[in-house]
């Protein structure tokens, strides 16, 4: 007689097992999905106080209101530009960091990680120092002869981004440079020895087997993009409304607590539908 | 192949890793479709030859000619090699027809011809209906064939081996070898394969190249190399081997060598290598199977009685352990008779062997 197969689970593990999980969900519902419930609620309302309709009146507003339109547009395209930089920049750093056998890769990995060692505020405020009227760019400029009068470094869309990529670029370098270490070198040297040139062996091996990193770096730069609030107040000096601002604007200034609400549930909606199409993007082209 | 088969000539080829010589000065020929194997220990330099003859290591010194013509300034996507990697290094997210075609694709040739070649690769390595599975649903065996074909497709001059069975349980392994021979036959293409495991370079080679140190020390049929090992290093890593000690006592007339066993004190003439003296200490080294159990008298073999130790039964063959007075002695012996015929442990025995059997060395240096 076979002895009957095994209980599915040890009644004591799963208990350990919920016992370990619970503060770690508990603090998730708590200051995520909690939070998230009461935006949702808020912007079903008309108005603030008042009764939740459910009235969908607040989504119809932004909808068809060509000022938050033009904000959420710039808001994406800043994300996409300051992602594919990041992107773009970063993969060879990672590389580098991933595969150089060099002493000095353990400097270029400190000089990675260094701005997530101080905040946001001190990272943007260095670069105002740098950029303003009468920053460090300016006065060489004027000192040099180059220009006459201070150039306007600072209120364009460009110098947001130029702020953003510092701040975010480290998330992209590490998560690529993780995956891409373990990645096996034998891989890129069989294309090599099967014909393939640097280029190709790189587009055809190597860059699709490190999707994952590049994926995983996007996502978390694109959504710190979007919900970035700081950089682009300082570094847009008032010409770069964001979401972020648009959504501080109607709360704050405007004491339209519902249409802030609404204007949030959208962004957040817009955001993850984009990282999804993304993702399904990325994960298409890497199984060709 | 594009044309007629192409040879590799290494000639006074080292690298260097860092401060620590990984080959040096190396020479080597290998003939158009030839199999050669580079057989050693490991850290013997076997791996770095191979990848510099691929082009993934640059040598330090010397030149690697592919077809005649220098290939040292020849980046590996130009060699027009075929490489099969330890890890296969099959490409986890392409198809098994994909792997197979990418050496085709990035020679840019029509589609139609690497549909073509590619159906006919994987017939010749019996994949057929296997084309759409990728590298994590196929067994070894399979995955080795994949890198077989992805590395035979593109008819490249040079078809290079490093270590590619050694994740293969054994029965696979053998059926392995015996395929890639005959694959190798029927191309025809030159080929090195790298590997630690002598039964391999002896199944599989033309010729068996020993390496030791980043140095060849013997290069010869199989059969040369099993029979005639040219050092102590080469017969001790070769097969199975006695060795006994033993001193030298003077020369003989015909030019052998008069010996006395170390701790029995018999005399014998054995053939050794010039440059022994009186006074030297040798060790004789004896192959387990051409040790005969209680040989008739006469027959003008060496005779030593002994008990025996100990008893390794394998099925086809049984090893004894003889302690004599000359020292330990194994004994490979067929089990014609079945398991009941061989000797038991503490039985005494009589082994025989011949004087030419037994091949005379200096004892290696830290022994």
């Amino acid at each position: 007689m076979l002895p009957p197969p095994p209980r599915r689970a040890d009644p004591r593990r799963t208990f350990a097992a919920a016992a370990l999980l619970a503060p770690g969900v508990l603090l998730l519902a708590l200051i995520l999905v909690w939070p998230f419930l009461v935006m949702l609620g808020m912007s079903l309302r008309e108005r603030f106080p008042g009764p939740i309709g459910p009235s969908f009146a607040k989504y119809a507003e932004f909808l068809t209101d060509p000022y938050l339109l033009n904000v959420a547009l710039r808001t994406f395209s800043l994300a996409a530009t300051v992602t594919l930089l990041c992107a773009v920049l970063g993969y060879p750093i990672a590389w580098f960091l991933a595969r150089s056998r060099s002493r000095w890769a353990h400097l270029v990995f400190l000089g990675t990680i260094f701005p997530l060692l101080v905040s946001i505020v001190v990272r943007t405020m260095g670069w105002t120092i740098l950029l303003g009227n009468e920053g460090l760019v300016n006065a060489a400029l004027l000192g040099l002869g180059l220009v006459t009068e201070p150039l306007r470094l600072m209120q364009g869309f460009w110098s947001v981004v130029l702020g953003m990529v510092h701040v975010l670029m480290p998330f992209m370098v590490l998560s690529i440079a993780a995956v891409l270490g373990r990645i096996d070198v034998a891989y890129a040297e069989a294309a090599a020895t099967l014909g393939a040139t640097p280029l190709r062996n790189f587009l055809s091996v190597t860059l699709p087997l490190s999707v994952q990193g590049v994926a995983a770096g996007s996502v978390i730069v694109f959504c710190l993009t979007v919900g970035a609030f700081i950089t682009p107040i300082w570094l847009g000096r008032g010409h770069v409304t964001v979401m972020a601002i648009a959504i501080h604007e109607q709360m704050v200034t405007l004491v339209d607590w519902p249409g802030g609400a609404a204007s949030g549930i959208l962004l957040s909606l817009a955001t993850l539908l984009l990282l999804g199409g993304y993702g399904l993007l990325l994960r298409r082209w890497a199984r060709r | 192949m594009s044309g007629p088969a192409k040879g590799v000539a290494l000639s006074g080829v080292a690298k260097w890793y860092g401060k620590v010589p990984a080959v040096r000065g190396l020479d080597l020929e290998v003939a158009p479709g030839e199999m050669v194997s580079l057989l050693g220990p490991s850290g013997c330099g076997k791996t770095t030859t191979l990848r510099m003859v691929a082009g993934l290591e640059a040598p330090d010194a010397g030149e690697i000619r592919i077809g005649g013509t220098r290939a040292n300034e020849v980046p590996p996507w130009r060699r027009n090699i075929g490489m099969v990697f330890q890890s296969y290094a099959l490409f986890p997210h392409k198809s098994v027809a994909e792997n197979i075609a990418y050496g085709l694709v990035m020679r840019r040739l029509p589609r139609a011809e690497v549909a073509a070649r590619v159906a006919d690769a994987m017939r010749q390595v019996q994949l057929q209906g296997l084309d759409e599975r990728v590298p994590s649903q196929l067994s070894g065996g399979q995955r080795q064939r994949v890198a077989l074909a992805r590395a035979l497709v593109t008819r490249p001059d040079v078809l290079l081996f490093d270590e590619p069975l050694a994740a293969l349980d054994r029965k696979l392994r053998e059926r392995m070898q015996v395929e890639i021979r005959q694959l190798q036959r029927a191309v025809g293409i030159t080929t090195i394969f790298v590997t630690h495991d002598q039964d391999e370079a002896l199944t599989l080679s033309d010729r068996i190249v020993v390496m030791e140190g980043g140095r060849i020390v013997q290069s010869g049929t199989p059969g040369e190399i099993y029979e005639r090992p040219g050092s102590h290093f080469v017969s001790d890593f070769i097969g199975m081997m006695n060795a006994l000690r033993a001193t030298v006592t003077g020369r003989a007339e015909d030019g052998g060598l008069r010996v006395r066993l170390e701790p029995g004190g018999r005399e014998l003439a054995v053939a050794g290598p010039a440059g022994m003296a009186a006074g030297d200490g040798v060790e004789l080294m004896l192959r387990p199977e051409k040790v005969r159990l209680n040989p008739p008298a006469g027959a003008g073999l060496i005779h030593v009685g002994g008990t025996v130790a100990h008893v390794v039964y394998l099925g086809a063959v049984t090893y004894l352990h003889v302690g004599t007075p000359d020292g330990l002695v194994i004994a490979m012996l067929p089990n014609a008779g079945g398991d009941a015929a061989a000797p038991r442990q503490g039985d005494a025995v009589t082994l025989g062997w011949r004087a030419a059997d037994m091949v005379c060395f200096a004892p290696p240096r830290d022994a």
